[in-house]
């Protein structure tokens, strides 16, 4: 494989931002895509170039590959990065850039066939001793064989879809009342996001914490791995906060999950980044829970701790060069110091994380030693609801847990999003209470403890927003369209 | 500390964290009141659609179910009551605020 020249950003957002970011550091040329919607988002800003894709739904658009894939051949594109979400775990895709000659920047269809769908990687996991769950594969319209294999597996059991990932597409079932309305709206979600309506039912493990692995591999078949992560802060099965590396976890369990993660890397030829997850119960038991063939949302926590960049990583190794090339000190690389992320979401953790979009009057990010922020948005951006609610990921680092937790606290303070409601004062008591501060978290602490968490107003800052209506009003009056310059009202 | 009023809404960066409050709301914690009206709460795409006019909906009914930011989300008749009419359509989208069904 030669070096690359020019890549299409297959994605959005704060990961279409990052992707770009890699690629010109490599003195590659990017070229964006956007919905009608993102027409003057960051990601097409910061590419060297950017192209329409007529539409609004993410099927219309950044799904769309009859429309994507003749756009890259005309526009001369050597390489696509899928990121994450949208067509990066789709195997037909990578396949259909392979056959075009143009590079996917990723695991081969091969892979993400294997991996990335649940159903064929729990099979392969016996072949490499890699333990986990009871499961079952549903299928929709035998009734009774679903309702006997739930039955067998035992509830409370999850049912989620096979090319599912991210927490989309997937749902707890407690008993069997709720089982058959549950796969419908499980099948429904899966078709509407991943275009696959293939389901899977699994034992639901309680309480148990989200550790996974971050694998690496080049393409001839060498595979390393970069650490842990802890992402057990989840709210409706998505991930909040992740850190690297895990916390409260002996050495000796580490060493078994990243064994049984790189063996199973090894054992299909796995190339590029990929994380495999596990759920670890009270006494470090851990099951494998799937394997995500692609980049990961909290890849920068590795990033920190590791010293790397994975995307730029990526980058080399779909031009051929080998681990060692890239990683020529791997065998002395270790983790240092600690690194916590928050995601932030345009969401309103009062009721019930329902999505919050707005056009985004003023938008303040922290920078600082130690602080990294990962982010699409800027002031006078718009959220609509046709996509992800995460806006932006700020990630501390220091040289221990306690102070990186101090860092993202601090970041947090500092990170000023007005226009929509955002979870950020909500990611700030979260990460203040002393379960996170000793990490006791499971995946089911924040459904415990912070269901009804409300963002009381205090007294002060009431008395200050009403001293200020006139002047405000003014500016109000000034603008009609919605948008107001911040610089008049600010204090 | 930082402030703006922008749509009707007033925000304040305070001691680190962010309120906001509708301009007719005089106390409040960032949010709009709940209400018992079946009402979009966000704007969304409807999916599915249960309601009839006409119908008697028993409270826990099942009413319209609607996509926003790709997750799904289910409502339920609040109260027991007759359908006079639905207000909206399969793949029709919502404004926060717009209104499922009528009641008699």
């Amino acid at each position: 494989m030669a070096k690359l020249s020019k890549v299409l950003i297959l994605n959005r957002g704060e990961i279409a931002c990052r992707l770009i970011q890699a690629c010109q550091e490599l003195g590659l040329k990017t070229v964006a895509l956007y919905s009608d919607q993102d027409k003057n988002a960051r990601h097409t800003e910061l590419a060297d170039e950017s192209i329409a894709l007529e539409g609004t739904s993410a099927l219309e658009t950044y799904l769309n590959l009859s429309k994507i894939i003749p756009l890259a051949k005309k526009i001369g594109c050597d390489a696509v990065h899928p990121g994450y979400g949208f067509l990066s775990e789709r195997a037909e895709a990578a396949e259909i850039f392979a056959k075009e000659k143009i590079k996917w920047i990723g695991p081969s269809a091969n892979s993400i066939r294997m991996l990335g769908d649940k159903l064929e990687a729990k099979k392969l996991l016996d072949k490499y001793k890699i333990p986990t769950a009871p499961w079952a594969e549903v299928a929709l319209n035998k009734k009774e064989e679903l309702t006997k294999s739930a039955k067998a597996i035992g509830y409370p059991i999850l049912v989620k879809a096979a090319s599912g990932g991210g927490g989309k597409g997937m749902r707890l079932i407690q008993s069997e009342d709720d089982l058959l309305d549950s796969v419908a709206a499980v099948a429904r979600e899966a078709k509407a996001s991943f275009g696959d309506g293939t389901l899977l039912l699994e034992k639901f493990i309680d309480k148990p914490r989200h550790i996974e692995i971050q694998i690496f591999g080049d393409e001839k078949g060498n595979v390393t791995h970069f650490g842990d992560r802890e992402c057990s802060m989840q709210r409706r099965h998505q991930k909040v906060i992740e850190e690297a590396p895990a916390p409260r976890l002996s050495e000796k369990t580490k060493q078994k999950m990243a064994d049984a993660a790189v063996s199973l890397g090894k054992g299909i030829g796995y190339a590029s980044a990929g994380t495999v997850e596990f759920l670890v119960d009270e006494n470090e038991n851990f099951y494998f829970l799937e394997v995500n063939s692609r980049l990961q949302v909290e890849h920068s926590v590795t990033e920190s701790v590791w010293g790397i960049d994975l995307v730029k990583s990526q980058i080399l190794v779909a031009e051929g060069k080998l681990l060692k090339e890239i990683f020529p000190d791997l065998e002395h690389k270790s983790v240092r110091g600690h690194a916590i992320q928050a995601r932030i979401y345009a969401e309103n953790p009062e009721m019930s994380y329902a999505p919050s979009p707005g056009l985004l009057s003023y938008v303040e990010f922290p920078y600082g030693v130690g602080v990294r922020v990962d982010t699409g948005i800027k002031t006078g951006s718009e959220i609509g609801t046709n996509f992800d609610a995460m806006i932006a990921k700020i990630t501390a680092s220091d040289s221990d847990r306690d102070s990186a937790t101090q860092k993202l606290l601090w970041a947090l303070r500092n990170t000023i999003v007005f226009g929509c409601i955002t979870n950020i004062n909500f990611l700030q008591d979260i990460i203040s209470t002393k379960e996170f501060s000793e990490s006791k978290v499971d995946v089911k602490f924040l459904e415990r403890n912070f269901n009804k968490w409300k963002n009381e107003i205090p007294e002060g800052a009431l008395k200050i927003l009403e001293k200020t209506n006139s002047a405000s009003t003014q500016i109000q009056q000034s603008n009609s369209s919605a948008f107001a310059s911040p610089w008049d009202s600010i204090l | 500390m930082k402030t703006l009023i922008a749509n009707g809404k007033k925000w304040i960066h305070f001691d680190g964290k962010i309120y906001s409050i509708t301009s007719q709301k005089k106390k409040g914690s960032g949010t709009e009141a709940e209400t018992t009206d079946l009402v979009a709460p966000f704007s969304c795409k409807v999916t599915k659609l249960f309601a009839k006019p006409g119908q008697s909906l028993k409270k826990g009914d099942p009413v319209v179910t609607v996509e926003s930011m790709k997750m799904e989300y289910s409502y339920e008749s609040p109260k027991d009551g007759e359908v006079a009419k639905v207000l909206v359509q399969i793949g029709q989208i919502l404004q926060a605020g717009d209104e499922f069904i009528q009641w008699k």
